[in-house]
């Protein structure tokens, strides 16, 4: 439940970051503005690193764009393809491995050097090589959300389990 | 839930260092591609495997940066509704512009409707609701994200040293904490025993 939440909040996110290119369909500018104003905070919005939409600005960069989408996908993948197909479950606990810090760590090092090379203007990636490495960053970073948000449910539901039998053990109930 | 008692710490230092660094201007340039969420995060996991005596769990880790981000989001959204109320004239302003740019290819009667429902999403008070709970979802999505990387990144290398510590505790038991009543060695005795003869 709690994680079908989490993946209609994240998608609800990512149709806000294409509510301009809507707008301009429906004819409403004001609707993009709100989206543009909303989002102005978090991401810098050049328009030479941004995508268009029939030449409309997306309101996030291709970076910031690939982040949303792959949080979007990670979560969604963890939650449905991954238990659907692969039977992949948490495990009330989860506690951490050596094999999933590798994982997470290839996708962070290619962002986080690429974030820096093009911010001290070593290079200019083009946008879909930004978009790419924001995707794979989001995509790692959805599905550790998806298994956080899984573990703190059932840890939670565990504690109010053992709340009610010690309640009953002492004799409250 | 087994360190519950590094949750509040964790939680408050990274969540407001975070809301203060994202709202100072200057600093506020590293929200960019949502830097200072993922680093306040980062800072909440990192703080709670650290002063932790158990195993954290990659829920704990989900707990502890949902809390920072949300205290996080709390100070920006309440800093930038102090700045917003400053310029909301001018905010007003470019929304009814937006709108009437627009307005020569709607018809009249859904011109009428859409007009209303403008005004109606330009109140600034409306308007910063809806800023207020998007600033607090992406501040606690994100920093929610930082928080587990920075579990599953420290949490292996500090249940190693957890477990050294806990070696070194058994090997040396004697000696560091000795239990009274129980003898060491003959000169711990207050009244050493005679030797015989």
């Amino acid at each position: 439940m709690f994680l079908l939440l989490l993946q209609a909040l994240t998608g609800a996110l990512i149709l806000l970051i294409y509510l301009p290119v809507i707008a301009f369909w429906l004819g409403i500018p004001a609707l993009a503005h709100l989206a543009y104003f909303l989002f102005a905070p978090f991401c810098h919005q050049l328009p030479e690193r941004s995508f268009h939409i029939s030449g409309v600005q997306l309101c996030v960069c291709a970076r910031c764009l690939g982040i949303y989408l792959g949080i979007f996908a990670g979560t969604l993948f963890y939650g449905v393809i991954a238990k659907v197909f692969f039977s992949l479950k948490a495990e009330k606990g989860t506690k951490v491995s050596r094999t999933l810090r590798n994982i997470i760590l290839i996708p962070l090092l290619l962002i986080v050097i690429d974030g820096l090379l093009n911010s001290l203007g070593v290079i200019n990636s083009p946008g879909w090589l930004r978009f790419l490495f924001g995707t794979g960053f989001g995509f790692m970073a959805g599905w550790l959300l998806g298994m956080g948000v899984e573990d703190l449910i059932k840890l939670s539901a565990d504690r109010g389990v053992r709340g009610k039998n010690s309640a009953c053990a002492s004799g409250v109930n | 839930m087994e360190n519950r008692e590094h949750y509040l710490k964790s939680f408050l230092i990274a969540g407001l260092l975070m809301g203060a660094l994202s709202s100072i201007p200057g600093f506020n340039l590293g929200n960019c591609c949502c830097l200072w969420q993922w680093l306040g995060g980062l800072l909440s996991g990192w703080i709670l495997c650290r002063s932790a005596k158990k195993p954290v769990q990659m829920g704990e880790g989900a707990l502890v940066g949902l809390f920072s981000g949300l205290i996080g989001g709390m100070l920006f959204s309440l800093m930038s509704a102090m700045s917003f109320y400053m310029g909301a004239g001018d905010w007003n302003a470019t929304m009814t512009e937006a709108f009437h740019s627009s307005g020569s290819e709607i018809p009249p009667e859904i011109q009428e409707v859409i007009e209303q429902a403008m005004q109606w999403i330009s109140h600034p008070g409306l308007l910063l609701s809806i800023g207020m709970f998007f600033f607090l979802l992406v501040f606690a999505i994100m920093s929610m994200i930082g928080s587990l990387i920075s579990v599953a990144i420290f949490e292996p290398r500090f249940a190693l040293k957890r477990m050294r510590q806990e070696m070194k505790l058994k090997v040396n038991a004697p000696e560091q904490f000795p239990v009274p009543g129980l003898m060491n060695r003959e000169s711990d005795l207050i009244f050493p025993r005679k030797k015989e003869e």
